[in-house]
């Protein structure tokens, strides 16, 4: 499994989310873990999007997971750098994504949708969700 | 939450002023601490809604101060039949009728879910900060809003009716 890049928000100086793009023999999977709570996350994660620009089309992507299970909040400001993480994804990749989500978790079931655009028809024909209980 | 017994009450009142003395992030410290108060009496689906509502409403406060010498009032009520969330500060007429306008909206939308997805696209292409918090609450958690400007100040209230919705 190889770590092609991440990105980190620090808040009050300590590590609050941090979102980390794996591969391993043509799978992809990116994990969103932690909160993101504060003000601009776009200032924190803006070398994570470069990064995913110029990784991923370099690479041979067969399937890709977005896990979101270990996401425990997001504000409404962290809306648009969760799109453009995921915009950025769809667009350098052409197989199946699975997206683990939390079943019982508002955000997850109700917004995380609208952000990954399954009203599409080209992402709704590539997405499948997984949902997972709550640990 | 007692099914047989009387229903657990808990309200939280909460003054901060002068506003312009915060320092750190005020809407992750109160949506972190007042569901872990809730979260000793209820499940974990109304203390999810109850940061989600006081996280979005203080910090749409935080982002719009407009006398830095004003106060902000935050209550939150839970009991047997609702999750309310009402947060009081100084602002603008303009302001007012700029959140009275969004909350109309939502009233009216068919779909909120949708009024979501085209506010949100519509804004990010703009790239213009705020504005989806009010409707999250409504689209996302299934909150009822009102608003009201009494004597310089609006009022947001968040309500959740808790009987058969849980």
């Amino acid at each position: 499994m190889n770590i092609l890049t991440y990105g980190e928000i620090m808040d009050g100086g300590a590590s609050v989310f941090h979102c980390v793009a794996r591969e391993d023999a043509g799978s992809l999977f990116v994990t969103f873990i932690g909160v993101v709570r504060v003000d601009n996350p776009a200032r924190h994660l803006g070398d994570l999007l470069t990064d995913l620009r110029h990784i991923l089309p370099a690479r041979t992507i067969e399937s890709t997971t977005l896990d979101f299970t270990e996401l425990e909040f997001c504000n409404s400001n962290g809306f648009y750098i969760i799109m453009d993480i995921i915009e950025i994804v769809y667009a350098a990749t052409t197989g199946p994504v699975l997206v683990r989500r939390l079943k019982e978790d508002d955000w997850q079931q109700e917004t995380l949708p609208i952000l990954l655009n399954v009203d599409e028809p080209a992402i709704a024909a590539r997405t499948e969700f997984a949902d997972v209980l709550e640990v | 939450m007692n099914a047989s017994g009387p229903s657990t009450r808990v309200g939280v009142t909460l003054r901060v002023a002068p506003l312009g003395d915060i320092r750190g992030n005020l809407a992750t410290a109160l949506g972190e601490s007042l569901p872990a108060l809730l979260a000793m009496f209820y499940p974990p689906q109304i203390t999810k809604k109850a940061n989600v509502a006081v996280t979005e409403l203080i910090q749409n406060v935080i982002e719009n101060i407009v006398d830095p010498d004003s106060e902000l009032l935050l209550e939150l009520r839970v009991d047997g039949d609702v999750l309310e969330v009402q947060v009081r500060n100084k602002a603008t007429p303009a302001q007012y009728e700029a959140v009275r306008a969004r909350v109309e909206a939502l009233a009216q939308a068919a779909d909120p879910k949708r009024l979501l997805g085209e506010t949100l696209r519509a804004r990010r292409a703009d790239q213009l900060k705020g504005g989806l918090g009010l409707l999250r609450l409504v689209s996302e958690n299934r909150f009822r809003l009102a608003v009201r400007y009494e004597q310089e100040h609006l009022t947001v209230q968040a309500a959740f009716a808790l009987r058969g919705n849980l």
